[in-house]
């Protein structure tokens, strides 16, 4: 179990994060959303320990991380900086991640690195960022860390190799009940993966929701009706926002998707259907059900 | 169940990871170690115990111009070598020490370093550990390792003079190197750059050298007024010396002291024993200093490390306030070392110096530092303050004495025994009026004397009842007719006492002078006259001293300057000037009034006593060998004592003032005349054959 208590980071007086509370239960694969500035970045190094917080706890299994060296070595940070390992090899960071992580296993390292097939002895200096950022997955994934964090993992990724980073991951997470928290301003990055996602804006955990029961629970109908009707004539329903467009009127609402469906289809519309939501929609209409604006939020 | 390593395996893990990481490092410095082999050799040649046994020798011998030929070539060639070694082994030693804490200027190595299963304190001692291991040891160990495989190469034995040398300067630049590498470190720990991390440097150097020693002095002139034993001199002995960081850093550039010497010379053990003494940073007490201000600065960066926030990285301090803390670090260096050349006696002309000097650096930090003018207030604030807290300090110690320190004398009932300079008093009335005089002394030029007690020109010591001594040390500051009344007071505070009369006629009896001087104002000054002269002219003033008349007017003073035959006056053509031994020079001052009637009338006669200039036995010969177009010369020093040696004689018989058909030309100097002698083209051979023989007993 990771956990912000009341954590507070201040930069020269802005606040990145502010008394904010998280918990992140183990074995999850949590996906960190916010837009540029929003303070993920800061969590992920509070997490690890390169950060202290000005004041709260920041705690994985009830131990706090900072300057812990029994807590460290079951976690693993890589970081959007691409230049960390710039004097190395990929068989020197091989050696350097086998020295600090006791659970190395040369076997996960040589399956992954067959997959990827990147030079073994050249320095990682003359790799492009997207081979750097596989280099340090291959080797961050073979440590077997109970904790793998990950700022902006997928950036400077080709598609395919995006499929392949998340498929080790994946895979990594099934072999060994790896926790891991990927931060991401693309929400469909990590949706592949993530079970559970939380949105982080201006330095707070906005909301935190479980993707699957919130993929489910959330619906679209789309209706057209002789008049444009209100949030107020659902009152069976569980509306989180309601829209007139073209003759059409477009209901996002929670709960039982077919028993919504019905009370729809009860106040007669001349055509009614439900439609497919995206993730990226149904964390828009959350967010705005929340009182956020949208368009607040991409700034 | 997770498997994890005991924590106390990280240390070493990490510590081999930044070994590893430094193999360049570890290249460079073993280079200029080995760089520093040649002027390794040049010590073992120089020093070898049985020369004139061995085959070198013969060699030697046998050709002439051995020194221009074969050691003087190879000795220049060294000296760039180890010039080159000692200037970059600095420069290696400091980068390292900054680039160790890279964890700290760069942002990805922060991520990486940052959250690696390591503590704070694994880091930091990871770090510091492999830095010093990497650039200290690798030129320490395989520059002073070569000497003893030199010599074992040789089969040479050095000296035990040398030997000792060799650990004196083995230990002098293994503590500087240490001390520049804590420098170092400690500029990292508050500094996010490389640029900053040099100023920081810049700043600590100064500051060790001219602050420990002030800072010395002024505990020594002050705290140390509580009567504690020789405090002071205690004090400062332990500072440094205000070279002391340049001296080691000499000591690395030539290897060792010998540098200055070419190697021909270093042969004298007498000249062996100044080396020694010169490396003055080897003796423990500096040692002791040296080895507190390491741990001090170690301890300091660890525990600013620990504070330092991460997020700080790429930032040219490391801390919040770093910036102003350089900053007025830096002010209050440079102000104090404004007022430490005024001698903080001239406050108001060091204010304005130091305001000035100040600015500039102030205005170099901005500008560097690209602050902008919106932080221009803040930094001008604590330019400002710390100019005030410095020029203010001044102003304190000059007009207050600090407090009244500086005029606390023991009380009389408390002093068995008061002595100025040679002369000792103990009995009671003497005591009390010795005080008084110093407590005059003090209130009426209390703001003219420079405290410095490592040059100063009068000395008193009180020994008290509980066996501790109270010592003084002063000289007159400012010039003119004020100065020479300063002067004047102070050395007049025994004077007036009864016991000192019979003392300075017993020490002038007791000297075995052998040239003097005597310099009455008003009537003439500065001729020499006859020792059996001197001591004539002395009882003739003690008589008319002693006499019950009336004084009547003064009007002069009579100074003897004297010079014993321990003395020695010499020309080094390596540093083309004349050097005088002064250790032995003694100087005695009496007043003369007008009834001194036979004082006077000795005194003005004394023109028709004046000991011939070019009287031999008083002189020093040096004697100097030009030749070819390169000007290359050797020398050799004739003490007094070598002119009875047979082979002298005949040497300076070979030689004459006329020029014609010369081949080589010699000089002979004393302390005001020089004469140059020519040896004719038929006395060439002979000539050389003596010097050489001359050379072979010296060596031997």
């Amino acid at each position: 179990m990771i956990k912000f208590e009341n954590v507070t980071k201040k930069f020269d007086g802005f606040a990145a994060l502010d008394d904010l509370s998280l918990e992140i239960p183990k074995g999850s694969a949590y996906g960190l959303l916010g837009s540029n500035g929003a303070g993920k970045s800061t969590m992920l190094r509070l997490l690890t320990g390169v950060y202290k917080a000005d004041s709260g706890v920041v705690s994985i299994e009830g131990t706090p991380v900072y300057d812990n060296a029994r807590v460290k070595q079951r976690l693993i940070f890589i970081s959007d900086e691409t230049a960390q390992f710039s004097n190395m090899t990929l068989n020197n960071m091989k050696k350097f991640y086998k020295t600090f992580y006791p659970r190395f296993s040369d076997e996960i390292f040589s399956r992954l690195h067959g997959m990827l097939n990147l030079p073994l002895n050249k320095k990682t200096s003359s790799f492009s960022k997207g081979m750097k950022r596989q280099a340090a997955v291959i080797c961050a994934i073979a440590a077997r860390p109970e904790y793998l964090f990950l700022d902006e993992a997928f950036d400077g990724l080709d598609p395919s190799m995006r499929i392949a980073v998340k498929k080790m991951m994946i895979e990594a997470m099934a072999d060994s009940e790896m926790t891991i928290v990927i931060s991401s301003h693309n929400l469909k990055e990590v949706e592949e993966f993530c079970d559970t996602v939380g949105m982080l804006h201006h330095g707070k955990i906005i909301f935190t929701r479980d993707l699957s029961e919130l993929k489910g629970n959330i619906h679209k109908i789309q209706a057209s009706f002789d008049k444009e009707l209100t949030k107020e004539a659902f009152p069976e329903l569980d509306v989180l926002y309601i829209e007139h467009n073209m003759g059409l009127t477009y209901i996002i609402a929670r709960g039982d998707a077919e028993k919504d469906l019905s009370a729809v289809k009860a106040k007669a519309p001349s055509f009614c259907d439900l439609l497919p939501l995206s993730l990226e929609e149904i964390f828009i209409y959350e967010m705005e059900a929340l009182g956020y604006d949208k368009n607040q939020l991409d700034s | 169940m997770t498997k994890t390593n005991s924590t106390a395996d990280f240390f070493p893990k990490y510590l081999r990871y930044r070994l590893a990481n430094g193999k360049f490092l570890l290249f460079l410095s073993s280079l200029m170690g080995l760089l520093s082999f040649f002027q390794c050799s040049v010590y073992v040649l120089s020093g070898a115990a049985d020369l004139k046994n061995s085959e070198k020798y013969n060699e030697i011998i046998k050709d002439a111009n051995y020194v221009e030929a074969i050691n003087y070539e190879y000795w220049k060639v060294s000296r760039v070598f180890a010039y080159v070694a000692g200037v970059a082994i600095i420069g290696i030693v400091l980068y390292t020490a900054f680039t160790s804490f890279n964890f700290y200027l760069q942002k990805h190595e922060t991520d990486m370093l940052g959250s690696l299963p390591i503590t704070h304190r694994m880091r930091f001692w990871g770090d510091f550990i492999s830095g010093y291991v990497l650039s200290v040891l690798p030129f320490s160990v395989i520059s002073f390792g070569s000497v003893p495989i030199i010599a074992a190469a040789e089969e040479y034995i050095p000296t035990t003079l040398y030997t000792e040398l060799y650990v004196y300067v083995i230990v002098t630049v293994f503590f500087a190197l240490s001390l520049i590498y804590v420098f170092g470190v400690f500029a990292a720990s508050i500094c996010g750059r490389i640029i900053s991390s040099i100023a920081c440097v810049a700043v600590l150097i100064t500051a060790s050298i001219c602050l420990l020693p002030n800072a010395g002095r002024f505990v020594a002139d002050n705290i140390a007024g509580m009567p504690r034993d020789d405090l002071g001199e205690k004090l400062n002995n332990l500072t440094p010396s205000l070279t002391y960081i340049y001296s080691s850093v000499n000591s690395i550039v030539s290897h060792m002291p010998l540098l200055s010497e070419p190697p021909h010379n270093v042969i004298d053990d007498e000249r062996l024993g100044l080396i020694i003494d010169s490396t003055a940073a080897a003796q423990m007490p500096n040692v002791i200093v040296w080895a507190a201000e390491i741990a001090a600065l170690t301890a300091a960066a660890f525990y600013l490390t620990k504070f330092r926030k991460a997020e700080r990285t790429g930032s040219a301090f490391g801390h919040k306030y770093g910036y102003y803390a350089v900053l007025a670090g830096t002010v209050v260096v440079i102000s104090s070392t404004v007022f430490c050349v005024y001698n903080s006696y001239y406050p108001a002309n060091g204010s304005i110096v130091a305001a000035i000097v100040s600015a500039v650096v102030f205005a170099v930090f901005e500008i560097s530092m690209r602050r902008g003018w919106k932080k221009f207030g803040k930094g001008a604030a604590v330019l400002a303050g710390s100019l005030a807290v410095t020029v203010g300090f001044a102003f304190l110690v000059r007009y207050t004495g600090v407090f009244g320190l500086r005029n606390r004398l023991p009380d009389a009932d408390d002093i068995v025994m008061a002595r100025f300079e040679d002369y000792e008093f103990t009995a009671r009335e003497d005591i009390e009026l010795l005080r008084q005089n110093h407590l005059d002394f003090l209130n009426k030029y209390g703001n003219n004397i420079s405290t410095n007690s490592w040059d100063g020109t009068g000395m008193i010591v009180y020994q008290l009842k509980n066996g501790e001594l109270f010592t003084r040390r002063y000289s007159a500051l400012g010039y003119g007719e004020e100065y020479e009344r300063c002067e004047e007071t102070l050395s007049d505070i025994p004077i007036t006492l009864k016991g000192f009369e019979g003392q300075f006629i017993k020490k002038i009896e007791a000297e075995a002078f052998e040239e003097c001087k005597v310099a009455l104002k008003g009537v003439f000054g500065g001729n020499k006259i006859s020792p059996e002269k001197i001591r004539e002219f002395t009882e003739i003033l003690a008589g008319e001293r002693s006499g019950n008349v009336e004084k009547g007017k003064k009007i002069g003073r009579v100074t003897f300057y004297t010079r014993s035959d321990k003395d020695e006056v010499y020309y080094d053509l390596y540093y083309d000037d004349w050097y005088y031994d002064r250790g032995n020079v003694k100087e005695f001052s009496l007043d003369i009034y007008d009834s001194y009637t036979k004082t006077i009338e000795f005194a003005k006669s004394a023109e028709n006593i004046i000991v011939p200039e070019n009287d031999k036995e008083t002189l020093c010969y040096i004697i100097d060998k030009y030749y070819g177009y390169g000007n290359l010369y050797y020398r050799v020093k004739i003490r007094k004592k070598d002119l009875e040696n047979e082979k002298v004689k005949e040497l300076l018989s070979l030689v004459s003032e006329d020029k014609t058909g010369y081949t080589t030309s010699i000089r002979i100097d004393s302390t005001d005349v020089f004469t140059s002698l020519y040896v004719p083209e038929a006395n060439e051979k002979r000539f050389t054959s003596l010097l050489l023989e001359f050379f072979t007993e010296k060596f031997a």
